[in-house]
């Protein structure tokens, strides 16, 4: 049954572990920031690299329709017209425990 | 299996944050090491063998569904059929599942459900209350090999896999989901994969060529979600899991909308009848006298109602049911001062790999059941 005798996480304590900082004020209780650098986009991680990843509302439905928020100038490519996002995740806002 | 009161650690909420853990406690506690669960050995290898036993059950009612076409019955809409026996006859890797048992140490454990497309508490199973023993008595050992089985498997799993990037995805603004996705792809990270994360709402869908993208308009072929497929189906994107050109590998695999729906246990119960380790379950109440209702679909204990000697005893309000319910035998949950467990027990890559318990001061298990760890004496 044992495990290891040591255990590593290369990821979560990197994002989550004691890096967490709220701001109620501006995103309500549940939200939780994660620190980001300027350039905005998601950070691609690979084994053995530690990045951060930006933890905040990228996009919302609004009436709706699919209302992309909160990216900075990342040159996430956004204008194709070919492409539709918000086709899943309509459910967002329930977490999915079962 | 006892129940041992305790003080919980000093600052404990400091050293579980420091893991990662930020969503131990809610409105009300979540994270309980004010007490904890003690197993014998061979309570535990009863666990395990049991686990191994209703897995393969399990897989053997998939091919039994899809053999006899019983889809109906799970209320799975037609055109993802296709998608899910595809998937089944691919062998489409699957990662986890955790069965919900009732056991009481001296009896056969029951199933009472499976969780196999989202099952959720696998971080805290596998790493906080394995910390938590670390402080807690150390030389002791613990019914957990989650972690090392996750990444074995991940690595086991590249193989299988187009030879591009796992994504990783869950909604936004949900501390728990986002941990627990983040924990999975920890581990495939450490099996030697490479990975990137996407929220699922941002997930785009390429027209011209037909294919779902990443924010860099970049094809996904691989991808693993916490997302359940019974939401998936019903939104716009539902269509394109059959329609996309690139065939992208879901992990979990849509033959799991199988197993998650609580249709199975009728199923089940038909294929194995008077098992030692299932509950008499039917799509109608049959003959039952003491039995719990519950949706084909539903969440944390939600629209549940346990009826005992023709008289309601217990039920819990939700949003879910539409699709119908079935009625399992009442078996109820052990009683610890007050206190209910039921056993979460974890099969990682086709192996039974650890527990996780969680306790309700009533008979439903809800979304404000606490997490209690265990060891083994």
């Amino acid at each position: 049954m044992k495990k290891s005798k040591a255990i590593t996480l290369v990821l979560v304590t990197a994002l989550l572990g004691c890096k967490e900082k709220r701001d109620d004020n501006s995103w309500g209780n549940n939200r939780l920031y994660m620190r980001t650098d300027s350039t905005g986009t998601y950070t691609h991680a690979r084994n053995g690299f530690i990045g951060y990843y930006i933890f905040r509302p990228y996009g919302m439905f609004y009436g709706g329709r699919y209302m992309r928020q909160g990216y900075s100038n990342a040159g996430v490519h956004m204008s194709e017209a070919s492409i539709t996002r918000g086709g899943f995740g309509r459910s967002g806002g329930f977490h999915v425990s079962s | 299996m006892q129940r041992i009161k305790i003080e919980p650690r000093n600052n404990w909420q400091q050293t579980v944050e420091g893991l990662g853990f930020g969503f131990h406690t809610a409105d009300v506690p979540y994270w309980d090491e004010s007490a904890y669960y003690t197993f014998t050995m061979p309570e535990i290898l009863k666990l395990e063998a049991v686990t191994a036993e209703l897995w393969d059950m399990c897989i053997q009612a998939v091919q039994h569904v899809i053999d006899n076409n019983l889809f109906h019955q799970f209320m799975i809409p037609q055109y993802i059929i296709p998608h899910i026996i595809d998937s089944w006859n691919n062998d489409a890797p699957a990662i986890y599942g955790r069965f919900d048992l009732q056991y009481d140490g001296k009896n056969e454990p029951k199933l009472l459900e499976f969780n196999a497309d989202t099952p959720t508490s696998i971080f805290e199973a596998s790493i906080v209350q394995w910390f938590w023993l670390k402080d807690f008595d150390e030389p002791k050992d613990q019914f957990n090999s989650m972690h090392e089985k996750l990444i074995d498997y991940w690595k086991y799993l590249k193989a299988y896999l187009y030879e591009d990037k796992l994504y990783f995805t869950c909604v936004k603004d949900v501390l728990e989901d986002f941990t627990t996705t983040a924990y999975l792809q920890d581990c495939a990270m450490q099996g030697g994969l490479e990975t990137q994360f996407i929220y699922i709402e941002d997930i785009g869908w390429d027209n011209n060529n037909g294919y779902f993208v990443d924010l860099d308009n970049q094809p996904i072929r691989n991808i693993f979600k916490l997302y359940p497929y019974e939401w998936m189906i019903d939104e716009e994107f539902g269509q394109n899991l059959v329609n996309d050109q690139l065939k992208a590998i879901w992990i979990e695999p849509s033959w799991k909308m199988i197993l998650s729906n609580k249709a199975i246990l009728p199923v089940l119960w038909q294929l194995f009848p008077y098992h030692k380790n299932l509950l008499p379950a039917y799509f109608t109440r049959s003959n039952l006298k003491d039995y719990v209702k519950k949706p084909l679909l539903s969440r944390e204990g939600a629209n549940i109602t346990i009826v005992e000697n023709e008289k309601l005893i217990a039920e819990s309000e939700g949003d879910y049911g539409a699709e119908g319910y079935i009625f399992q035998e009442l078996c109820k949950l052990p009683d610890f001062d007050g206190n209910f467990p039921v056993i979460g027990s974890w099969i990682i890559g086709q192996q039974p790999a650890g527990m996780g318990i969680r306790e309700s001061s009533t008979l439903i298990t809800d979304n404000v059941s606490r997490f209690v760890p265990h060891l083994i004496l």
